[in-house]
């Protein structure tokens, strides 16, 4: 009976909210904003995790463990020694990669092989398994602890907030040179219609992932790029954005910056403009300043002639 | 006594002007959220029209104002010009030069009079000019980004972001000169406040009249003076 009694305490306490138990044990130390230690590389790592944003995330009902569980990280008992081999699936992808990345990692793919399947065929996914520390990985787009879906407008993969999550790595100058990358994309994606009708408030209005996908994401030149000349058409007509428009005017958004060497024409009438307009602006504050001037001083000699004349 | 009045504008040109403010004014306002949108006042200002779409419909509300406002001009001038009642008065000429020279001297102190100017300053022909060329401009590259699919076919790629550039360039050049340059000194300059009655009524004060175009007043007022433009007898106002 009393096994019995047991058995039952152990299943109506244990299974149900077993998650939700040993998350609260692991935030008694971890909810504690400055814990953190040096790793073996001499950098500094936060160990906080905030409990109202993970309770907030998609994987608040998972609980600690079920990514950090049977891996054992940290000084939990001496964790690295016991990770299991990583999954031949996605272990061409993360060999370059560091040891715990390839555990985070593999925690997400071991539950999300949809979306790694997507993953694999995309550029970031080629410069990953080439060695590359910079493209990037699930919690990169998506972050760690504080996961939430696009419809949450904090979340980085909410459409408001995709620019900013694109731009942590395309608007970085030297990185980019690393692939050939051009950092205008960011500057000419704000300048142009998409992103500032955005801003005063058109939500159907495209960002970065509108055209160039998400997961998969394929550089320009491959030929199953969505933003490949061939394929782009039929991007812009996704969606209801731009339906039944002809090649010429999918072909006319391009992430470029006039200059003397791209559109050099558009470039050279873009100064002479703007030099017209200090020219022209000039001239005229120029003006009003002289006039208002000579205005009060005529006033003040006839004040002084009317003074003087009696 | 009632002050003697000049008829300057007829009531044509009285209602062309003003259905260009009224065009320039609704353009500018909706016009300028887009090209400022990272700012706060671009936010509240698009809010209150209805956000991108209402925007988008008031400015193009707007630029049919402004492309009937030229269309309306243009007839206007062939009519005058088919009832033989044109006058060349907002042409340039070297008069004008010589006159913009002249005011600069006057305003650093180097000439004690101003210019003794005709029916239009130099100032006025520039801004006529100005508002002329920059209405083909406006329209032109506006129509170009009202349909990007024709004008795309037709100008191409670069000829699409020639248009986008100029339009945004060219809108702050003209919404500061106009705000600023031409009500300053057709309106507030010369004492002519609170502003000039010409856009309203189409008629100045005769003082005004012979303080700031003396030689038009003497040519038309002189004795034997040649007969009278239409346009000095026009059609009244209601």
């Amino acid at each position: 009976m009393r096994r019995c009694s047991l058995l039952t305490l152990a299943l109506a306490l244990g299974l149900a909210p077993l998650a939700a138990d040993e998350t609260a044990q692991c935030l008694t130390c971890h909810d504690n904003a400055n814990m953190a230690l040096r790793d073996a590389g001499g950098k500094v790592r936060s160990l906080f995790v905030d409990p109202p944003k993970f309770y907030g995330s998609v994987h608040a009902r998972k609980g600690c463990l079920a990514c950090h569980g049977n891996l054992g990280l940290g000084p939990h008992g001496d964790a690295l020694g016991k990770l299991p081999p990583l999954d031949a699936r996605y272990a061409p992808l993360l060999r370059h990669l560091p040891r715990a990345r390839q555990v985070a990692l593999a925690n997400c793919f071991g539950c999300h092989p949809t979306q790694l399947d997507t993953y694999q065929g995309s550029v970031h996914a080629q410069q990953v398994a080439k060695g590359s520390l910079d493209a990037p990985l699930c919690d990169d787009c998506h972050g760690a602890h504080a996961i939430t879906g696009k419809e949450d407008p904090e979340s980085p993969i909410n459409p408001d907030k995709v620019p900013a999550t694109c731009a942590s790595c395309h608007a970085q100058r030297q990185v980019m040179a690393r692939y050939d990358v051009s950092t205008n994309v960011v500057q000419t994606f704000e300048s142009h219609f998409h992103a500032r009708k955005r801003m005063i408030g058109d939500t159907r209005a495209a960002v970065c992932t509108s055209c160039h996908g998400t997961h998969r994401i394929l550089g320009p030149k491959d030929p199953k790029s969505t933003v490949n000349p061939a394929n782009v058409q039929a991007t812009c007509a996704q969606d209801g954005c731009h339906p039944g428009k002809g090649a010429a005017f999918a072909a006319s958004f391009k992430h470029q910056v006039p200059s003397t060497a791209v559109e050099p024409i558009v470039y050279l009438v873009k100064h002479v403009h703007e030099f017209m307009m200090v020219l022209v602006l000039g001239t005229m504050f120029l003006h009003i300043f002289l006039d208002v001037l000579r205005r009060k001083l005529n006033e003040a000699r006839a004040a002084q002639a009317a003074k003087g004349g009696h | 006594m009632k002050t003697r009045e000049v008829q300057r504008w007829d009531r044509s040109q009285v209602r062309q002007h003003q259905l260009l403010v009224a065009s320039v004014l609704l353009l500018v306002l909706t016009g300028m959220p887009l090209r400022y949108a990272d700012t706060r006042p671009a936010q509240s200002i698009a809010q209150s029209l209805g956000g991108a779409s209402g925007l988008a419909l008031l400015h193009r509300i707007g630029a049919l104002g402004l492309i009937f406002c030229f269309l309306w001009h243009l007839c206007y001038l062939a009519r005058r010009v088919l009832r033989r009642s044109f006058r060349p008065s907002t042409l340039p000429c070297l008069k004008d030069f010589a006159d913009a020279w002249h005011l600069a001297l006057y305003l650093v102190g180097l000439r004690p009079t101003e210019p003794r100017y005709d029916r239009y300053s130099f100032l006025e022909k520039f801004d006529y000019w100005a508002a002329t060329g920059g209405s083909v401009l406006m329209i032109t590259t506006g129509l170009v980004l009202w349909f990007p699919d024709w004008a795309n076919r037709i100008v191409g790629r670069t000829g699409f972001d020639l248009a986008f550039n100029l339009h945004s360039l060219e809108s702050v050049l003209a919404a500061l000169f106009l705000l600023i340059g031409h009500v300053y000194h057709v309106h507030l300059a010369g004492g002519l406040l609170p502003f000039n009655m010409v856009w309203l009524t189409g008629r100045m004060t005769e003082q005004e009249y012979r303080e700031h175009h003396p030689v038009d007043w003497e040519r038309t007022h002189s004795p034997g003076s040649e007969p009278k433009d239409a346009d000095d007898e026009p059609e009244p106002l209601p």
